[in-house]
């Protein structure tokens, strides 16, 4: 469970962004809202999304709501565990966490309504897209064992440039396996950090999809026990 | 994230080139879009629609077919466009046609910026597209119309200079888009099928907003619907005002921005320059085509 605040205000996002709405996000009945969140990181953001705070950004323009930033939800993407550790992170830095992660999905082959996200981020004043590219195709080849690899220019709120990491699976075709790029300074100033953080979430579920070489997500969680006795032997 | 239709040959057209599903496909990638749907079987070529879908929810001017072909023509020639028409320091000219923003919208909907534009007969492929791009632009960006809304006029029919005012619910009444009698404001929001969609922008103001000609004609009402005389483009029309209203100044004059970019990329040049109080406070002012 997350508050909006960390699953979405902290990362720039703004709070009437779409993806936000009710309908792709799960919300907690009872309790509804946290009792507090953090300062200075509260007001902080709060600065950010009205104005740009002292980051040199128009921010979204509008007035930050204070008491829907509270509001309990099930967390949305892994990219809140990189927030959270923003305020404590060291400079250099590598982070790496797993996060399961809550989406209102259709569930098919490639989605379900919930999924475990890898998550990343390197903090250093000499890392650059290039070394983001170099961490994305490491994760591509050598987890997943993709044998084609692209780049597709993206877009994420919270990161400026973003990318997306495409690999071909051998009968479900091309699928993003994640997104990757460089925090804004509207997220990283307010949470105290002032070098380049190349960040990624990368579905782990879709990793194993390639690894294992299932055709569905759904395989993933099989009740045949002897199917996933042999599943891993083959991918080891 | 916004999808659109575009027209094939209106999107080739301003892209400049035509190409294959797989050539395209690739190429959207650098406008962060999808190639959604392209029916080619079946189908004549002037009917076409290529389905596009955007994934930047944060790059309105993408959100057109003028959009998705100017950043595409762009990469292919690595040629930055370049729009004359907007003003720069030291070079803003007189206007000639005007639209007084009077003090009454303060409270409503304070902020106007618009455009006169002429020069080309448009097709029904142009006008259908018009319509997405005030449809995506307004519904996504301008927040269901209650940050920004987009009116389209008819030059032809307008007295100047236009007034943008507040006014009592009852106490205007005209004949809206889609129906045939006259009706007050009040039963427009309470009748209208967009003003049973839009009128919860409104439902706790005390006056509402208005576009009117000099005469008296009603051009519009903001954010809800244009008259079904001045503000009932059609096919062929050549001449039009374009304008757009809202609660946030600077996602007007972005949107603005961006359809006169679109406008300028189809082949429309400008007639006049159209001043407004509040507009020409900015540094994005619209001047006339030198």
């Amino acid at each position: 469970v997350e508050t909006e605040f960390w699953n979405g205000d902290a990362l720039f996002m703004p709070q009437f962004h779409a993806a936000r709405d009710i309908h792709d996000v799960y919300y907690v009945a009872d309790p509804t809202r946290a009792k507090s969140i953090e300062e200075p990181y509260l007001s902080r953001v709060a600065g950010v999304h009205e104005n740009g705070g002292a980051t040199g950004s128009r921010g979204w323009n509008y007035g930050f709501d204070r008491d829907f930033t509270k509001r309990l939800v099930l967390r949305s993407q892994g990219t809140v565990l990189s927030a959270r550790q923003l305020p404590k992170a060291s400079v250099p830095g590598k982070y790496f966490g797993i996060a399961r992660c809550f989406r209102y999905d259709k569930v098919d082959a490639t989605h379900l309504s919930d999924f475990y996200q890898t998550e990343g981020i390197v903090l250093g004043d000499d890392v650059n897209l290039r070394t983001l590219l170099g961490f994305l195709e490491m994760f591509a080849v050598e987890v997943a064992g993709a044998k084609e690899v692209k780049y597709v220019p993206g877009y994420f709120p919270f990161t400026e440039p973003s990318v997306e990491i495409h690999i071909k699976h051998p009968v479900l075709g091309w699928f993003e396996l994640g997104g990757a790029g460089i925090f804004r300074p509207e997220v990283t100033e307010p949470l105290g950090i002032n070098v380049p953080v190349l960040a990624w979430g990368i579905g782990i579920d879709r990793m194993a999809l390639m690894a294992l070489s299932l055709n569905d997500l759904r395989e993933l969680f099989s009740y045949d026990i002897e199917n996933v006795r042999l599943r891993r032997a083959k991918g080891n | 994230m916004p999808k659109i239709e575009v027209n094939e040959n209106l999107f080739f057209e301003l892209l400049g080139e035509r190409m294959d599903a797989v050539t395209l496909e690739q190429l959207l990638t650098v406008a962060k879009a999808e190639l959604d749907g392209w029916q080619t079987e079946g189908v004549r070529q002037e009917d076409r629609v290529i389905k596009i879908e955007l994934n930047d929810t944060n790059r309105p001017d993408l959100w057109s077919t003028a959009g998705v072909a100017r950043q595409l023509r762009t990469y292919r020639r690595s040629v930055l466009p370049d729009y004359k028409f907007f003003s720069r320091e030291g070079d803003v000219k007189k206007a000639e046609y005007s639209i007084n923003v009077d003090k009454s919208v303060d409270p409503v909907r304070p902020f106007l910026a618009g455009f006169v534009i002429s020069g080309k007969a448009i097709t029904d492929a142009m006008l259908r597209d018009a319509i997405q791009t005030q449809e995506k632009l307004c519904w996504n960006y301008g927040r269901k119309r209650r940050s920004v809304s987009m009116g389209i006029y008819r030059i032809s029919l307008i007295k100047w200079p236009v007034r943008y005012h507040a006014v009592a619910p009852e106490s205007a009444s005209f004949v809206p888009l889609g129906m045939d009698k006259k009706m007050n404001l009040r039963d427009i929001l309470a009748e209208h099928p967009k003003g049973k969609e839009y009128g919860f922008i409104l439902q706790n103001e005390k006056t509402w907003p208005l576009l009117s000609g000099a005469d008296g004609g009603i051009l519009s009402f903001p954010p809800i619907i244009n008259s079904n005389d001045i503000g009932a483009v059609e096919v062929g029309d050549r001449d039009f005002l374009v304008e757009f209203t809202g609660t946030e100044m600077l996602s007007v004059a972005l949107s603005a921005n961006i359809v006169a970019c679109d406008f300028a990329d189809a082949g429309y040049r400008w007639a006049a320059k159209l001043r407004s109080r509040i507009i020409s406070r900015l540094p994005l002012r619209l001047t006339r085509d030198a």
